[in-house]
């Protein structure tokens, strides 16, 4: 009895290949081999198969003519093509193994650097080559920067380069699963999730530490390996890569290409297409969804399924729902710090990723949280939302104390220190007590802010909370909430007993009442009077919004001085305590 | 057979929520809507756009019960919104149509695809997508070593003898894995080719 055949030889018979002078005595064989002839028929309905393939592949055919000068038939040289798979030598000292993740921003291998025989993955971007010279030196001088970045839970990148007119980026290989998919399958309770969320926060605080911004933060960008550690990818390519989609939403079509979960983790800032107002804190409203997600199990918009322009919407406008109802278990503190997270206002979050994973710790520690204590501003805003012309009042009197001095370029030395005391307290109305102790320390700004509050709850025909609001009685501020309070008082007793200096405030509340009298003409010339003094005063808290009230009546406002930038820019008061 | 059907995906995306399901269907469906778009002379942003607004609006309409999975099949029906958006953006930016294929040899055809045309090179996108999930599926049915020879082999085109240098193996153990690792996509093939 002869010898089987060889596989490549039976793939030849099967594809009529077989030559030579043996030919015949192997095809004898192989029709009279049970193993043989089996082995032979499958190569044949393999070749069908190839053929057919290719028969549905007219853009094929043309390629097929192209001589193949490896141990691969021509047929099979199809089907390479059909799978559009790249080529194993394809960047230079790698070894691509397989393709991991073909997404909207590149394709990653799992490949193994031959020098080192390191598994790595390389990520080949999809993007073009640099447009000029300066774009490539800012690549690598970026690059420099990523690869400088050395934390547990940051993958390493080791390499980029080009190739093919491709940037490809070399790191580590990882072998997990994105950080959602899984939580959801270790079914983790939030404290849990919590300690796990915090490692991805410090990575991410430690690389905004060293000048690199993440900017594309989403659970596929963390992959959580099988000892529950998890890593952080991709650092800073957004930027690397000049990816504007990521940079900023402002070109709507740029971000329609990325897999549909991305939008979903922008922040209103990315959005808004002004990428230089993105900073730190827009990788600390992404981790918020992010966070938010994770204990929720849904996201705060629906951004996946509505059209571009109603999911942005949502991310600019819409509240995400109360953790806290629908999940009762996060608790209304943890509930408080994802909030913060998300502020649509980048002031109002956690100004770094450090500060927001400071809170998580807190909150793990049972330690009270910061987040909690600003909480008072979410209700104002809460209140404002409803009542829309108190809206900018409120908030605005109210952020001159919480969002701290940037705002209005004051230095509220006192007022932040005191209200930093009653943060720790964590309650509201030990913020309160903050305010007023402040307030009588003589901080105007803090006294406009409870005044703002006040008179939020006075439009919102809430008396009794107005009431409890604690002003000090002789303040101006005191003296003008009587009146608010007190449908008897007398406009003229007010104004004589407020003394001259605040005497627009006065103004003000006289405007506010005639105005929610609908005594127009009286409540015109109220707020008028009131701009007037308070430009005069030098009142930047008053004006703004005496003025807005003119405007909201219809009548002129006020001309602001025209001094009135060099006196912020350069005359603003300070106090640093 | 681990990949799943174009009518068990449908099936659960009617469960609004289901937003994982939404992903996999996404995720099937998206390159093939971005390759079908490219070859249609669309730049990457356009094809981008394309693919987003194809899936954007099949959501809706089959949110909408429009898209009856008894009465066509969803291959024809996405073509059919996919055409219709591919148009409206080459409408858009008011340029005419440049097939990639035809401009790579010519340089000079310019003109709008006919109905045949897109839908011998959606056949043939499709195609791609079918195969692709075979060989995903075969991934996950052989000993990786059989898929590395298959890879290095058949996609990457070494010859044999570098590759059993490669693997330390035969020759012949290198052809065995390819008549495997094919006859496992001919069987995910016949099944999927119908239900992918």
């Amino acid at each position: 009895m002869s010898e089987c055949l060889s596989e490549q030889q039976l793939e030849q018979l099967a594809g009529g290949m077989l030559e030579g002078p043996e030919a015949p005595a192997l095809r004898a064989h192989a029709e009279s081999c049970p193993e043989c002839r089996e082995a032979l028929a499958e190569w044949r309905a393999n070749a069908a198969f190839v053929a057919r393939v290719a028969q549905a592949l007219p853009g094929s055919a043309r390629s097929s003519r192209k001589s193949g000068s490896s141990g691969s038939s021509g047929a099979t040289r199809l089907l390479n093509e059909a799978l559009g798979v790249p080529k194993v030598d394809a960047i230079p000292g790698y070894t691509i193994i397989r393709e991991i993740h073909r997404g909207g921003q590149g394709v990653v291998y799992e490949a193994v650097q031959r020098s080192t025989r390191r598994t790595v993955a390389v990520k080949v971007m999809i993007e073009g080559p640099f447009a000029s010279e300066r774009a490539r030196w800012r690549f690598e001088r970026e690059i420099r920067l990523i690869a400088s970045l050395k934390h547990p839970h940051i993958v390493v990148v080791h390499d980029s380069g080009v190739s093919d007119d491709r940037h490809y980026f070399a790191m580590d290989y990882i072998q997990g699963r994105p950080l959602d998919a899984y939580v959801r399958a270790a079914g983790l309770d939030p404290r849990a999730i919590v300690r796990l969320f915090l490692q991805v926060a410090d990575a991410v605080s430690y690389a905004h530490r060293k000048g690199v911004m993440h900017r594309d933060l989403k659970p596929s960008n963390i992959l959580v390996n099988e000892e529950g550690s998890p890593f952080v990818l991709d650092f800073g390519l957004a930027k690397l890569t000049g990816d504007e989609a990521l940079e900023s939403a402002g070109d709507l079509r740029s971000i329609a290409g990325h897999l549909m979960g991305t939008l979903r983790y922008m922040s209103p800032e990315q959005t808004a297409g002004k990428p230089d107002e993105i900073d730190v804190r827009t990788d600390v409203y992404s981790l918020g969804v992010i966070l938010y997600e994770l204990l929720a199990e849904r996201v705060p918009y629906e951004t996946a399924r509505a059209d571009i322009t109603t999911a942005i919407r949502n991310i600019r406008e819409a509240e995400p729902p109360r953790l806290t109802r629908t999940h009762r278990h996060v608790g209304s503190e943890l509930e408080a710090i994802v909030l913060k997270a998300l502020e649509k206002d980048p002031r109002r979050r956690y100004q770094s990723a450090g500060e927001l994973a400071e809170d998580l710790k807190a909150w793990l520690e049972g330690r009270p949280v910061a987040a909690k204590s600003a909480s008072s501003l979410y209700v104002i805003r809460k209140l404002a939302r409803r009542h829309w012309y108190t809206t900018t009042m409120a908030a605005c009197f109210a952020a001159v104390v919480l969002a701290g001095p940037s705002l209005w370029h004051w230095q509220l030395g006192k007022t932040v220190e005191a209200r930093q005391q009653a943060r720790q307290s964590d309650s509201a109305f030990a913020a309160l007590a903050a305010d007023r102790t402040a307030a009588e320390q003589g901080g105007q700004a803090v006294r406009a802010s409870l005044f703002g509050w006040f008179l939020a709850e006075w439009n919102a025909g809430r008396l009794a909370q107005a009431r409890a609001l604690p002003f000090h009685p002789g303040s101006p501020e005191g003296r003008a909430a009587a009146y608010l309070l007190d449908e008897q008082a007398s406009p003229d007793r007010l104004l004589s007993e407020m003394p001259e200096r605040h005497k627009q405030l006065a103004y003000f509340v006289i405007g506010e009442r005639a105005m929610k009298a609908d005594r127009r003409e009286d409540a015109v010339a109220a707020f008028r009077e009131s701009a007037s003094r308070a430009r005069q005063a030098r009142d930047d808290v008053i004006f703004p919004f005496a003025n807005a009230r003119l405007e909201q009546l219809g009548a002129q406002p006020v001309p602001a001085p025209e001094d009135q930038r060099a006196q912020h820019g350069e005359d603003t008061p300070r106090n640093n305590g | 057979m681990v990949t799943a059907t174009s009518t068990s995906l449908l099936l659960a995306l009617k469960d609004q929520d289901n937003d994982g399901v939404w992903r996999v269907f996404c995720e099937r469906y998206q390159p093939l809507l971005l390759a079908f778009a490219r070859k249609l002379g669309l730049s990457e942003h356009e094809a981008e756009d394309a693919a987003q607004e194809t899936l954007l609006a099949f959501a809706k309409s089959y949110e909408e019960g429009g898209f009856d999975p008894e009465k066509g099949r969803l291959r024809k029906w996405l073509l059919g919104i996919a055409a219709h958006k591919i148009r409206d953006i080459q409408r858009r930016r008011g340029r005419e149509f440049v097939p990639e294929e035809a401009t790579d040899k010519t340089g000079l055809l310019r003109a709008v695809p006919d109905d045949h045309t897109m839908s011998e090179i959606w056949q043939a996108e499709w195609e791609r997508g079918v195969l692709r999930a075979c060989l995903e599926e075969v991934r996950r049915h052989v000993e990786p070593s059989t898929l590395q020879a298959f890879e290095l082999f058949v996609l990457q085109e070494w010859p044999a003898e570098r590759v059993a240098a490669h693997l330390g193996i035969s020759p012949n153990a290198v052809f065995k894995a390819k008549r495997r690792v094919l006859s496992r996509m001919r069987e995910a093939y016949q099944y999927l080719q119908e239900n992918w």
